[in-house]
């Protein structure tokens, strides 16, 4: 799908728009797998398959466009991605396939899901249980409880008289209560909690945090509320310069950004830079260490020194000659002449009244440079630039 | 080829496909009683059809908690008769 044809969007509209409808089919498989269970929502395992089943698709989308499979700024493998993961999992999609055996993870994520379901109904039983030996105790506690509960039984039972015997039967007040709780619970399965609570069996806690899903609710409400504040955290945060910046750098520094986004990254700086020219260095200073990294193509290369020769101007042009210095020491050749090419032609336009020593001007950096030859062209312009600099400084 | 669930069984299934619930709601709502209940769940779990937490003995099956297992959905779909699968 990279060379899919497609509305090409800001990655972050992408991204958007496969978290937005990664919820709505996660909430439709959470429904799906989970729905038999009741309070499926108070147990941390249907948040942790809810969450999984949000994120796998970003990541999914994030790893394809990191192994060139899809472009994170296209819109329709977004919708693709976020709609048909599973099926790019398993099978694959026209356009869309897991690169290598990446999708022989998805084996082991249903039987997590699987565990988790389990788990649930597990933890139900648990909990049913919970609210029965609390609601016995409690009663077999207090003799005018159990006499009320004998009264409730009766009204309901099929047969008296065998309720009658069992009691008989029973040694302790603690096996009545279990004979009569049974017999409440047989006689009315679905409504036994609400019987007991308004006999006034049941305090109004424990029916409203076993019967009524009081737990699911109140673990509900937390996790939206966290869900909520991060939301809002990350929103009051996205106007500071630094969000955009991480982005954009990001960006730019992407190997296999389309030609749109390489265009509207370019456009962010250019704005930047020309908005306020006096803080170009202090921004530059944070893209050009990266042309020391060897492996950086020529193409990131190009974009970031287009950039800083677009934007270049007498008063910042010290600055910006003293961040490249340094990368010139760079393992890549080709990166190295560029930024050789760049500092001569910064030079030149800035400083055409101390104009650079011929061996200096003329370097052309190959990958047959030892160290020390690198080093030698590095102090001679280490050299040249506090003259410079300070010349610079006084034209202020 | 398996032989088919009885009637019992199958209305049990069917309130357990439905949600998961208690022993004694199963027998309410699939009006049986405790040791046919018990019976039959012995057949749908060794069908791997439904997934029992607590005691199968008729008279603490009522407090165990029955659920449809998520890898058997469409196999208990299938023998409620409500998808047909073709060749």
């Amino acid at each position: 799908m990279a060379g899919f044809t497609s509305p090409d969007v800001p990655a972050y509209i992408s991204y958007l728009i496969v978290i937005a409808f990664a919820v709505v089919v996660a909430l439709a498989r959470v429904s799906r797998l989970l729905g038999a269970y009741e309070d499926r929502w108070a147990f941390t395992g249907t948040w942790l398959v809810f969450f999984a089943y949000v994120f796998i698709p970003v990541l999914l989308f994030w790893f394809l466009d990191y192994t060139d499979a899809v472009h994170d700024t296209s819109i329709f493998a977004a919708l693709v991605i976020a709609i048909g993961y599973q099926q790019v999992f398993v099978n694959g999609v026209q356009g869309v396939t897991m690169p290598g055996q990446a999708g022989s993870l998805w084996r082991p994520f249903e039987t997590w899901v699987r565990q988790v379901a389990d788990r649930i109904a597990t933890l139900n039983k648990s909990y049913l249980d919970r609210f029965d030996e609390q609601v016995r105790t409690l009663i077999a506690a207090k003799p005018e409880l159990l006499t009320h509960l004998q009264q409730v039984v009766n009204e309901r039972a099929r047969d008296e008289a065998a309720v009658a015997a069992s009691l008989a039967a029973a040694k302790t007040d603690r096996q009545k209560v279990d004979i009569l709780w049974r017999q409440l619970r047989a006689s009315e399965p679905e409504q036994y909690g609400l019987i007991a609570k308004r006999a006034g069996l049941v305090t109004k806690w424990l029916y409203f945090r076993w019967q009524q899903k009081g737990q699911g609710k109140l673990i509900t409400a937390a996790v939206m509320l966290v869900v909520l504040s991060l939301g809002l955290y990350g929103w009051s945060r996205l106007d500071e310069p630094g969000v955009w910046r991480a982005f954009y750098k990001w960006r730019l520094f992407k190997a296999n950004a389309t030609d749109r986004d390489r265009f509207r990254t370019r456009s962010y700086y250019l704005d930047l830079l020309r908005q306020d020219p006096a803080a170009g260095p202090g921004t530059l200073a944070s893209l050009t260490p990266e042309l020391a990294y060897a492996a950086l193509t020529t193409r990131q290369a190009d974009d970031l020194l287009r950039l800083v020769i677009d934007c270049h101007s007498v008063s910042t042009d010290a600055a910006t000659l003293t961040l490249l210095v340094d990368t010139l020491r760079t393992a890549n050749s080709d990166v190295r002449a560029r930024v050789q090419a760049t500092m001569v032609h910064l030079a030149s336009a800035s400083f055409a009244d101390r104009p650079l020593d011929d061996v200096l001007k003329n370097w052309a950096p190959s990958k047959d440079d030892s160290a020390a030859a690198i080093d030698l062209r590095v102090a001679a312009w280490r050299k040249w630039l506090p003259a410079m600099t300070a010349s610079s400084g006084s034209n202020h | 080829m398996e032989a088919p669930l009885s009637d019992d069984a199958l209305r049990i299934l069917l309130a357990i496909r439905e949600r998961a619930m208690d022993g004694y709601t199963v027998m309410k709502r699939a009006n049986v009683d405790s040791s046919k209940l018990a019976k039959e769940l012995l057949e749908l779990q060794s069908r791997g059809a439904v997934s029992i937490k607590g005691d199968l003995s008729p008279d603490r099956v009522g407090e165990s908690y029955l659920s449809v297992p998520v890898s058997s959905i469409s196999y208990v779909d299938y023998l409620l008769g409500r998808v047909r699968f073709s060749t």
